[in-house]
C-alpha cells in the first residue's frame, strides 16, 4: 500500500501564501516571547499529512489548506514581517482562512505538533483585528460575539441574519417555515438573556478596553 | 452511589435540538445520574469566539467553569462542540499559570475567579465509563433488535485526542459498544469519524451540504437503518438539513438520524413524546415500527 502524500498541490498552495519574510524597513529585535508565538508553525516538515486528512480540502480542492495556512501564520505572526495587513487581506479571500470547517483532523494527525487549526484561528483573529471583516466567516464570528453580549447565548436567528444579510435571509424563509413545522425554527423574537448577563458584559467591556491598547504591528 | 454533574446542554440543545436535552433529563435518572442546572452559564462560543479573540474566549469559558466550581461539580455536556471548546480552554488554563492569572483578571471585573479544579465530560463518556455497558444492558426494556445503526461520532467528540483522550480518534468504539448494549447492530462506513460540515453552513453552504450528503450516503449505502450521533450540531446537518443535502447530492437519501440520547431513551422505554421524536425533519416512524 502506498501511503505517500501527493505533494504537487501542496507546493502550489505554499506558493500562494508567499512563503518568505517581507522584512520591515527598520530592524526589529525578536524576543523569546515573539518567537514563541510562531514556534509551532516553524516545526512544519511539509509532509502534507494535514492536507491529506483535511475534510474541507476533501470537498473543495481550491482551499489553501492547513499546511499553507500554518506557514502563513509563521509570517503573519512574525514581528519582523512588514506586509501583515496585505497578507491577511489575501488570506481572507475566497478559499482562504474561512474555508476551514474546524474538523481538527490537521491538528490531530500532524506528526510535529504544528497545530494548524490554532494557526488558522490566530489568522482569523488577526484579520478581524485589522478590520478585514467583509466576508461571511468574519460576519459569522462577530455575530456570535454580539449574540453573547446581548443574551449570553447563541441566538441562531440573529446570527443567520447578520451573517447572510437581508436578501439571503429572506431566501431562507421557505426552509425556515419547514423547520417551524417541526418546532425547529430558531426563534426570531428576542431571546431572554441568561442570569448574570451583566457579568458577561463587564468581562467583554474590560477585554475590549485591553484590546484597544494592544497595538497592531 | 449516584453520579452528580453540573449540566451544560449547550445552546443548540436548549433551542433547535432541545429534544436531545429533554431526553437526557429523562434518561439520566434511570442511569442514576443527577444533573444540576447551570442557570448562569453562557455560550462557550463554539470556536467562533476563539476566532474573534482568544483571550475573550478563555474568559467566557472560565466564567462557565467558575459556576460549576462554585457548585463543587464537574460539567457534563451533551454537545460535542461545547465539549471540545470547553475542554481545550480548560486544559490551557490548567497548564499555564500566567494564562489563568490573566483570565482571572478579566473574570475579576465580574467578581469571579476560576481556580482550575473542574473537568468536563460528555454524556457518552459518562455512560461508557461510569455507568458501563454491562449495567446498561440490564436496564434495557425495549432492545433495538434488528436495527442497524451507523454511529456518526462528530469531529469534536474525538479530536484533539491529546485533550479529549476518551476514545481512539482513528478507530473509536464507544458508540458501537453502547449501541450493542442496547441491542442494535452497528455498520462500519467511510464517514463515521468525519465532519458533517456544520461549522461551514453559513459560510460556505454548498461545501457544507456536499459534506453532509457524502456522510449520509456513505451510511445509507452501508445498509444502515438510521444514523446515531452524540453531537447536536451534527444532528442539525444530518437531519434538519438532509433535504438540502439531497438537492446537492442529486438523489434521495431518506435516512433517519437519532440523537445518542434518544437511542438510549428508546431502549430504556421512554415514549416518543418524551423524546420529542416528532421534532425530527426526517420521519422516524418506520424505524420505530421495526423495533
Amino acid at each position: 500500500m502506498n501511503l505517500a502524500v501527493f505533494q504537487e498541490p501542496l507546493w502550489d498552495k505554499f506558493d500562494k501564501i508567499i512563503p518568505y519574510l517581507n522584512e520591515k524597513d527598520k530592524d526589529v529585535a525578536m524576543t523569546a516571547e515573539d518567537e514563541h508565538a510562531i514556534d509551532a508553525s516553524q516545526k512544519c516538515i511539509m509532509c502534507g499529512s494535514c492536507n491529506s486528512v483535511c475534510n474541507a480540502l476533501e470537498m473543495e480542492k481550491n482551499y489553501l489548506g492547513p499546511a499553507a495556512l500554518a506557514k502563513a501564520w509563521r509570517f503573519v505572526g512574525d514581528v519582523r514581517e512588514g506586509k501583515k495587513e496585505k497578507r491577511l487581506d489575501r488570506l481572507s479571500q475566497e478559499h482562504g482562512i474561512w474555508d476551514c470547517v474546524r474538523c481538527v483532523h490537521c491538528t490531530e494527525y500532524c506528526p510535529k505538533d504544528v497545530a494548524p487549526l490554532s494557526a488558522i484561528e490566530r489568522l482569523r483573529d488577526k484579520a478581524m483585528a485589522y478590520g478585514i471583516d467583509d466576508n461571511h466567516g468574519a460576519k459569522h464570528s462577530t455575530a456570535m460575539v454580539d449574540s453573547i453580549r446581548r443574551v449570553g447565548r447563541l441566538d441562531e436567528a440573529a446570527m443567520t441574519f447578520k451573517t447572510l444579510g437581508l436578501l439571503r435571509s429572506i431566501g431562507m424563509i421557505p426552509f425556515g417555515m419547514k423547520m417551524e413545522m417541526h418546532g425547529k425554527m430558531p426563534h426570531p423574537v428576542v431571546l431572554p438573556a441568561i442570569d448574570g448577563i451583566d457579568e458577561v458584559r463587564k468581562i467583554m467591556d474590560k477585554r475590549e478596553e485591553e484590546k484597544k491598547k494592544e497595538e497592531l504591528d | 452511589m449516584s453520579l452528580k454533574f453540573a449540566y451544560y446542554p449547550g445552546c443548540a440543545s436548549k433551542e433547535i435540538t432541545r429534544e436531545s436535552s429533554d431526553t437526557t433529563l429523562k434518561v439520566a435518572p434511570l442511569l442514576d445520574i443527577e444533573l444540576k442546572e447551570m442557570p448562569k452559564a453562557n455560550c462557550c462560543g463554539a470556536g467562533l469566539l476563539k476566532d474573534y479573540d482568544y483571550k475573550l474566549h478563555l474568559a467566557m469559558n472560565a466564567r462557565i467553569f467558575a459556576e460549576a466550581e462554585g457548585m463543587g461539580l464537574d460539567i457534563m455536556t451533551i454537545c460535542s462542540t461545547c465539549l471540545m471548546v470547553m475542554s481545550t480552554a480548560n486544559s490551557e488554563l490548567k497548564n499555564d499559570e500566567k494564562l489563568l492569572a490573566e483570565t482571572n483578571e478579566l473574570l475579576g471585573e465580574a467578581g469571579l475567579t476560576y481556580k482550575g479544579t473542574i473537568d468536563i465530560k460528555h454524556f457518552l463518556w459518562v455512560v461508557m465509563k461510569e455507568v458501563g455497558a454491562e449495567k446498561l444492558k440490564g436496564l434495557v426494556k425495549r432492545p433495538l433488535k434488528g436495527i442497524r445503526l451507523a454511529s456518526f461520532y462528530g469531529c469534536h467528540t474525538l479530536r484533539p485526542s491529546s485533550v479529549l483522550g476518551f476514545d481512539d480518534p482513528l478507530n473509536p468504539t464507544s458508540m458501537e459498544e453502547i449501541t450493542a448494549a442496547l441491542g442494535a447492530e452497528s455498520v462500519d462506513y467511510d464517514g463515521r469519524t468525519k465532519c458533517c460540515g456544520f461549522q461551514a453552513d453559513l459560510v460556505t453552504e454548498e461545501v457544507a451540504l456536499a459534506m453532509t450528503a457524502k456522510r449520509l450516503l456513505s451510511a445509507k449505502d452501508s445498509g444502515a437503518h438510521s444514523v446515531v450521533t452524540p453531537c447536536p450540531f451534527c444532528h442539525i446537518n444530518l437531519d434538519s438539513y438532509q433535504s438540502k443535502a439531497e438537492r446537492v447530492a442529486g438523489r434521495k437519501i431518506d435516512i433517519p438520524v437519532l440523537h445518542f440520547t434518544q437511542a438510549l431513551g428508546i431502549a430504556l422505554g421512554l415514549s416518543s413524546k418524551d423524546m420529542g421524536l416528532d421534532r425530527h425533519m426526517v420521519p422516524l416512524q418506520d424505524l420505530l415500527d421495526s423495533i
